[in-house]
C-alpha cells in the first residue's frame, strides 16, 4: 500500500482512496474504541464517526504518522462519546436466559465460540479482566496503554496522536501499567496458565 | 519495596521494558538497579502486566466502514481556504479606506469651498453696510404694486428680481455709482425714480404703451442692472450657495458604508473559512 499516495489522492477528494487507508487501520481504530468504550457497538459507532471525521479534516493533516493521526480522531471521538454517557448514564438491555427467562448478568452470548471452549473460556476470562481493569483507568492513562500495550504502537505515534510530548507519554504510561498491575491481581487465578504460573514465581 | 521507588523510577523501569530508555535514562535506571535490587523484581511485575495486556484478545472491526459519497460531502477540488489571504488582505484594505474616509471627511466634504458663497454674501453684507450709512437699502416684499407710471413694475431693472413672488430683494446702492448715479442736488436718481409719489388711480397697462417688460436689458430711469447695483437677492443666493457640497457629502457617507461593508464582509468570510479549513 503506498500511502502517501492514497493520502494525497484521498485529500483531492478521492474517496476510494480514503476507503483503502480506512481498511488498512479499521481493525486498529475498533480495538482502540472497544478498549476504551467496553462496549462493541459503542465502539463501532466510535470507529465509524473517526474515519468520516477524518476524512473531513483531511486538509489538516500535514504530515507524520497517519496511523497516529488516524488514531488520534479514534481517541477524540472516545472522549466525546464517554463524556456524553457520563451526562446521560445508559443500562444496556441483557439478554435473557432461555431456560428459566431470567437476564443474564454478562453478555456471554456475544462471544465468538469458534475456538474450542477451554480456550474461548480463558480467552474471555482474560478479556473480561484487562477490559475491567482499564474501565478503571483514567481516560488520559487509558488511552496511552491501549495505543502502547495493546495497539503495540511506539511512543512517537502515541505522543503524535495524543499531542503531548514524549515524557508525558513515559510518565501515564509507568502510572498506567502501575495501576493495572494492581487491578489484574484479582484476576491471576483466571488468566491463562503461562500467567498464573509466572504470578506464582512471584509470589 | 513498592515506597522505595518514586515516580521516576517507575517511569524508569516501565520505559526500560519498552527499549525507549535514553542514554541518560538507561544509567540512571542502571545506578537505581544497583541500589536497589527489589527494583528488578518489580520491574518482571511490570513486564507480566504488559504481556497479560499484549495477550488480550484483538477484536476485528465487526463490519467495513469504508465510506460511501452520500456519508460525506463529496470534495470540491476548489479550495476557498486559498482565498482566505485575498479575504485578508481585502479586508485590511477596506478598513484602511474606511478610516482615511472617515478622518479626511471634513477636507473631502471642502466646507471652506461650501462656504464661500455664504461669506462673499456676508462680505457684501457688510460692505453695504458701511454704506448705509450714505445710501438706504430698498427691501421689496414680493412683487411691488406698481400704482401710476413711475410705479410701474417698481425696480425695472431686472422684472423677474421684483417680481418674485416670495422672499425678499435687498438693494444695497454700490458705495460709488458711477455714471448716471451720480448724486444730484435732488437726491439719487435711483431713489427718485424708485419712489415715486402714488396717483391716484393706477393706469392701465395699455395706457402706458407696453404689456409687459418681460426682459430689462438696460437701465431703465436710469437704473442699472442689479448686478452693478449690488443688488443680492438672498433667494438665489442660498440656493445657488455650492450645491455641490451636499452632494459631495453624500459621496463620501456612501464610499464609507461601501468600504465598511467591505471591510465586515471580506474579514467574516475570511475567518470563517480559515475556520472551516474548506
Amino acid at each position: 500500500m503506498d500511502e502517501p499516495y492514497l493520502i494525497t489522492a484521498a485529500q483531492n477528494g478521492d474517496l476510494d482512496a480514503f476507503n483503502r487507508l480506512v481498511l488498512a487501520y479499521q481493525d486498529m481504530a475498533y480495538n482502540l474504541a472497544y478498549r476504551m468504550l467496553a462496549n462493541p457497538d459503542s465502539a463501532a459507532d466510535a470507529a465509524q464517526t473517526a474515519f468520516i471525521s477524518a476524512y473531513r479534516a483531511l486538509n489538516n493533516y500535514r504530515g507524520g504518522s497517519f496511523k497516529a493521526w488516524v488514531m488520534r480522531m479514534v481517541t477524540n471521538t472516545c472522549y466525546d462519546e464517554l463524556r456524553r454517557l457520563k451526562r446521560r448514564p445508559t443500562t444496556p438491555l441483557e439478554p435473557l436466559d432461555e431456560e428459566d427467562g431470567e437476564e443474564l448478568e454478562s453478555p456471554a452470548w456475544m462471544a465468538d465460540d469458534s475456538p474450542s471452549p477451554e480456550q474461548t473460556l480463558e480467552t474471555r476470562e482474560l478479556d473480561i479482566a484487562v477490559q475491567h481493569c482499564l474501565e478503571d483507568l483514567p481516560e488520559e492513562f487509558k488511552s496511552v496503554v491501549i495505543m502502547v500495550d495493546v495497539e503495540g504502537m511506539d511512543y512517537q505515534e502515541v505522543a503524535e496522536a495524543i499531542e503531548k510530548p514524549l515524557g508525558t507519554v513515559k510518565s501515564r504510561l509507568a502510572r498506567a501499567r502501575l495501576k493495572l498491575r494492581d487491578c489484574l491481581q484479582g484476576f491471576w487465578e483466571l488468566l491463562p496458565v503461562q500467567f498464573r504460573q509466572k504470578e506464582e514465581e512471584r509470589i | 519495596m513498592m515506597e522505595s521507588l518514586s515516580p521516576h523510577d517507575w517511569q524508569l523501569i516501565s520505559t526500560a521494558l519498552d527499549g525507549q530508555l535514553t542514554d541518560r535514562e538507561r544509567s540512571d535506571l542502571d545506578a537505581l538497579l544497583h541500589k536497589n535490587p527489589a527494583a528488578k523484581t518489580e520491574m518482571d511485575s511490570l513486564l507480566r502486566t504488559r504481556a497479560v495486556l499484549r495477550a488480550a484478545p484483538r477484536h476485528r472491526a465487526p463490519r467495513n466502514f469504508t465510506l460511501t459519497p452520500a456519508m460525506v460531502p463529496q470534495k470540491s477540488r476548489f479550495s476557498g481556504f486559498r482565498l482566505v489571504p485575498a479575504l485578508s488582505l481585502a479586508s485590511v484594505t477596506s478598513f484602511v479606506l474606511f478610516l482615511a474616509m472617515l478622518f479626511s471627511r471634513p477636507f473631502l466634504l471642502g466646507a471652506p469651498a461650501a462656504q464661500a458663497p455664504m461669506l462673499a454674501s456676508a462680505e457684501n453684507a457688510s460692505d453695504s453696510a458701511s454704506v448705509e450709512a450714505t445710501a438706504p437699502i430698498i427691501i421689496y416684499n414680493a412683487a411691488p404694486q406698481g400704482y401710476g407710471v413711475g410705479g410701474g413694475y417698481g425696480g425695472g431693472g431686472d422684472g423677474n428680481d421684483v417680481a418674485g413672488t416670495s422672499g425678499f430683494t435687498i438693494i444695497t446702492p454700490e458705495p460709488t455709482l458711477p455714471g448716471p448715479m451720480e448724486p444730484t442736488p435732488e437726491g439719487p436718481v435711483a431713489l427718485k425714480s424708485l419712489t415715486p409719489a402714488p396717483t391716484e388711480e393706477p393706469v392701465s397697462e395699455s395706457a402706458r404703451g407696453y404689456e409687459k417688460p418681460a426682459q430689462s436689458t438696460g437701465p431703465i430711469l436710469g437704473i442699472r442692472p442689479t448686478e452693478e447695483m449690488g443688488i443680492v437677492n438672498l433667494d438665489e443666493a442660498m440656493s445657488t450657495a455650492e450645491p455641490s457640497a451636499p452632494e459631495n457629502g453624500n459621496l463620501v457617507s456612501v464610499l464609507q458604508w461601501v468600504f465598511a461593508a467591505a471591510w465586515i464582509l471580506s474579514g467574516v468570510t475570511a475567518f470563517v473559512l480559515w475556520r472551516k479549513r474548506l
